[in-house]
Formats: structure tokens, sequence, C-alpha cells
């Protein structure tokens, strides 16, 4: 396992050129550092305020397994899983779209481009709107139906992208025409849906991390943590795809359609558990790369934990600010996470720090 | 060390882009291939480096079939630089041509890799650029970096499709001195796509004219370059003089 830690870059061998790698780790553990003091502040904040040291007791306290009061249950059972799912939520979408942007060498895409939230949308409202769902009235079937839709619209894409050669080009527009396909589906499905159904669909799209539960947690969990290493694997194929074109890539020993396929199988699992759980948060995965491309460069094997890291600080930081600044009202943080995230974007582009696609 | 083409055929759907392509290159030999716009010279150095599949023939690197190689064995035979690039986007020099050394390694760089691309961006003069964004270098600059990525994998095949393209005529110079060099104490083979026949006659051993995707003719320039055999692949006759022993081929008004 030593082999797939991230390195630097050893300084004896970089002798002038250490701007030329800028100390990214260096940046990931800050990003690291700042994503911490987030979930603790978002532990800590809600309907009942809790100082900071209680937090770090009763987490201590969860950790031994031992008894919990009111506040302790409050902690565990609606704020940690709320947590949780937001970290994996966030890092899962900012990877997919790290890895899609990589292999597609395009900065708009983002994990949504293959026609996933369409789909999911779609699915959703199936199961909100006909109840087409084998758990009908449950949270439960609007995932399972979501997540369905969404990986057959994926397979549609792989099929239709792959007869024309699994291009960039190829996935990029057979993605937007299934997006459109699904977009018409799902408002026809609510042009005939009655007023509470639709304010459920529409609900459903703002995405959102209100009532997560642990369950919630796990599949969004086990993917991400079996998705990222897959990707680490690829990083120096990936680091080749994205500065090269395909025959290029070939003569450096790279299979492109390969890891095309594998970073696109990879992004559509990740995307479509998430967004079946939280709805559709579409920021997240087109500008967490962006912002992490510019702060630590093109290398996939820094940028990638740093815009997991990224994805995650913006969604989680995103969400505690929706579910206290109205309090009682809860904004959903699909809507927050553009209000952070769109002016640290455009303060980085100010910085000049535009090299990441130019 | 020699490289064999055999039969070489490659067609795309009903169109032959190449027939029957036959040549070798030795050790130590800088081969160039020369032919009109369209003649097919960029799909043959793809199908000799399994970018396009060939639909018959073979490619053989000491007797070993280079189709029956793997992927990154190949890559460690034979280096290439395309006829046209994408910039890398965000990506330093030094970043750059590292991705040169990705057959050699597998997690990270070793320092071997990392002196290695040193070494190259010296030898090229272009060391003083190792800092700078990619996409911010002028076209011959970007040009250069690329002929160091290549250069810096060590292979002992080079194949360069109209290397020199966006290149002044010093630089041009510069480089195919480099190159012709260190294929000749590297003991190397370099097949190079060539527009300019003066610069061909000057640094390639031997030439093949393709015509129409044929084989016109294979010799040295002194036997290939003649004005018959440039009527018949470009349709123009251009003037073709000897002097000092070397070959100069001049345009005419048409």
């Amino acid at each position: 396992m030593s082999e797939l830690r991230i390195h630097a870059i050893p300084s004896h061998c970089l002798g002038s050129r250490s701007r030329a790698f800028p100390a990214p780790l260096h940046h990931v553990a800050a990003v690291a550092g700042l994503l911490t003091i987030a979930s603790i502040v978002s532990l800590s904040l809600g309907s009942q305020t809790m100082a900071l040291f209680e937090v770090l007791a009763y987490l201590a306290r969860v950790a031994r397994g031992m008894e919990l009061d009111t506040q302790g249950r409050i902690l565990y059972h609606l704020r940690l899983p709320r947590l949780l799912l937001g970290l994996f939520a966030g890092a899962g979408l900012a990877v997919s779209g790290t890895a899609m942007q990589g292999i597609t060498r395009n900065p708009l895409v983002s994990p949504f481009t293959l026609g996933l939230s369409s789909a999911a949308s779609f699915g959703a409202s199936l199961a909100i709107v006909f109840q087409w769902t084998p758990f009908p009235g449950s949270r439960i079937g609007i995932v399972f139906t979501a997540f369905i839709v969404s990986l057959l619209c994926a397979a549609c894409v792989f099929l239709i992208a792959g007869k024309a050669g699994l291009s960039p080009v190829t996935l990029i527009l057979t993605g937007l025409a299934l997006s459109y396909l699904f977009s018409a589906l799902s408002a026809s499905v609510q042009f005939v849906s009655q007023e509470h159904q639709l304010s459920a669909v529409v609900s459903w799209t703002f995405g959102s991390l209100n009532g997560a539960q642990w369950p919630h947690t796990a599949v969004p969990g086990a993917l991400v943590l079996l998705c990222l290493p897959i990707l680490f694997l690829i990083v120096w194929p990936l680091n080749v795809m994205y500065s090269n074109d395909d025959e290029v890539a070939v003569s450096l020993g790279v299979r492109p359609r390969l890891i095309r396929l594998i970073s696109a199988l990879v992004s559509v699992l990740l995307t479509s558990a998430i967004i079946s759980f939280t709805g559709v948060i579409g920021f997240i995965g087109l500008v967490a790369p962006h912002i992490s491309r510019m702060i630590v460069g093109v290398d996939h094997r820094y940028l990638l934990p740093h815009s997991a890291l990224t994805g995650a600080l913006l969604l989680v930081a995103g969400d505690t600010l929706g579910r206290t600044v109205l309090s009682p009202v809860q904004i959903p943080v699909g809507i927050v996470v553009s209000f952070i995230g769109v002016p640290i974007f455009v303060h980085l582009i100010l910085r000049g720090r535009t090299g990441a696609f130019q | 060390m020699s490289l064999e083409v055999n039969q070489l055929c490659f067609s795309y759907g009903s169109t032959t882009v190449l027939n029957r392509i036959s040549f070798d290159c030795q050790r130590a030999e800088v081969f160039g291939i020369l032919g009109a716009n369209g003649a097919g010279k960029s799909t043959l150095l793809k199908c000799m480096l399994r970018i396009l599949t060939a639909t018959s023939g073979d490619v053989k690197l000491d007797g070993q079939d280079l189709a029956l190689m793997p992927h990154r064995d190949r890559a460690r035979a034979m280096s290439y630089i395309p006829q046209s690039l994408i910039a890398a986007p965000g990506l330093s020099v030094f970043q750059a041509v590292l991705l040169g050394r990705v057959p050699r390694f597998r997690w990270r760089p070793q320092a071997e890799d990392l002196s290695r691309v040193e070494e190259t961006l010296r030898e090229l003069g272009i060391e003083s650029l190792s800092e700078r964004i990619v996409t911010s270098l002028s076209g011959g600059e970007r040009q250069k970096v690329l002929i160091a990525r290549s250069l810096c994998r060590d292979t002992p095949v080079l194949l360069f499709d109209e290397m020199t393209n966006s290149l002044d005529l010093k630089h041009q110079i510069e480089i195919l001195d480099h190159l012709h060099r260190k294929t000749k104490e590297q003991g190397l083979i370099s097949v190079l796509i060539l527009h300019d026949l003066n610069l061909a006659s000057l640094y390639c051993d031997r030439v093949l004219l393709l015509k129409g995707g044929r084989c016109g003719a294979v010799g040295t320039p002194h036997e290939v370059l003649s004005e018959q055999q440039l009527d018949a692949t470009y349709g123009i006759r251009p003037l073709v003089l000897s002097h000092n022993e070397e070959l100069y081929v001049l345009p005419r008004k048409g």
C-alpha cells in the first residue's frame, strides 16, 4: 500500500524548480484542516447550539461507546449522519467532476454532463408522482428509482458513445442529448402531477441533506471509499490524457478508451448514488475541480485529494449556513453552495490563477 | 538493431491510404519519409506506432512484431511527436516533459526520471523555460518542449511527424543537428516526416518517397531526389543541384 501514498517530488530532485511543483501537499493539508474545523462547527450549530469542546467531548463518548444524553443523541443521530453524508457527497461529486474534466479535457464538463441529474430527477419524479418504486411512499423508494434510472441513462450513453469510439466529444454530446430527453420526460411527469407531488419533486431537485440518517451514509460512503483508490491507480494515465490527445496518449503507453471508460464508470456510480440520496447538487462537481486546479495545479496525484476535500468543504459549509442562517427555515444546500462557491471561484480567477484551463 | 516495415496496408473504409509499404531502417540511421500532402505519411507513422491498426502487414523491431508487444513495452521502444499538438493547459514545461517518462515509472517519478528531464532540457537549451506554463510559450518553444519530451524517453526508435514545422531556420538546424548527433552517437533509429527536401537531403541517410499511399522510391537522397522522381511525386519539376556532394532542391515558378 505504501506505493499508493501521495508522494511529493523529493526536494533534492527539484533544484531550482520548487515553483514548478508548488508544494501541493501543503495545500492539501490546509484544506483538510479547514474541513476539520468546518465539520466541528457544523456539528456544534443547530437548534441546540453546543460549544466546540462539548462536541469534542460527545464525539469522544461516541468513540468509547458510552451512553449519551439528549443533546448527545441529537448530535449522534441527526448531525453526525448529516455531516458524513455531506462529506461523502461533496468529496464524491468533486472527484467525479475532476475525473470527467480530465478525460474529456473540457472545463465545462461536470458529473452531470452524462445526463445523470436529469435522469435521476426523472426517476425521483416517477417514484413521487406514480409511486413507481419497489418501496412506495418512502425516501428509500425515491432513492432506488432515481439511482436505477440514472444508471440506465449512463448505460445508454456508454452504448451510444461506445459505438462512436468513446471519444470526449461523443461522450459529451450523447450525454447532452440524453439530458434533454430526461428533462423532457421529467417535465411531462410533473405536468400531470398534483400540486403536492410537484412541490415534492421540485424540492428534491434543489438538493438537500435534510433527513439524513445513518443508513443513508452507507452507500455513498462505501462508494467514495471504493472509487477513490481506483482513480488513484490511474493518476498518471489521467495526467497524460489531460494534456495530450488520444494519439499521443497511446504513444505514451496509455490506453485512452480504457482509462476513459474506468473514469466515467467511477463517476457515474459515485454521482448516481450520491444524488439519489441528496437530490441534485450541481455546482460542486463543476467548480471544486477548478478551484483545486487553480491551487495545486494539474497533477492528479494532488488534484484528486484536494478537490475531494474542497468539494466536501463546500458542501459542509453550505449545509451549515443553509440550516442556520434563516433558522428554523432550512435553505437547500444546492442553493447555498452556489452562493459560497461563486465568490471563491471569481476571486481565484481575478487573482490570475487561470492556468488550469486556458 | 533494425526496424522493418513489411507490406503494410491501411484503409479508411473503402479508401486505401497505404498500399503494401515496405522498408527497413538500421541502427544509427536517420530515415526520411517524404511525399505530397495526403500521400499517407502520417498514417504510416501512426500504423507503425499502432495508434491505427494496419489492415495487413507488420512492423518488427529486432524481429519482434510490435503488434504483439504490450502497450507499455511498445511505448518504451518508440517515441512519437505528432503533426498537430494540443497545448498542455496548466502544465509547466518540466511537468510536460516529465510525462514522457510515464512508460518508465509506475507510481511516482524516480530521481533518474527527474534528472533525465533536466538533462534533456539543458541539451535543447530550454532549461530556463522549465518553470514556464506551456500555454505561455511561443509555437517554436512548444515544439521544442515536445521534442524534449520525446528525447527524454530514451527509446531506441524516434518517430517525428513534421517536427520542425513551427521552428525558424536556426532552430530547425539546431534541432536536426542535435537529433542527427544523438542518432549516430547512441545508435538510435530516427524516422522523420519532412516537407523540406533540402533538410531531408542534408540530414537523412535514406529517404522513402510516398506517392498516393504507395512506395515511390527508397534510397539515399542522391538516388531518390531526382527531378523525374520529384515530378512524379509532387507534380512539379524543381531544380536539383549537387554542390560539394550535397544536394539542393530549388523550386521553380510554375
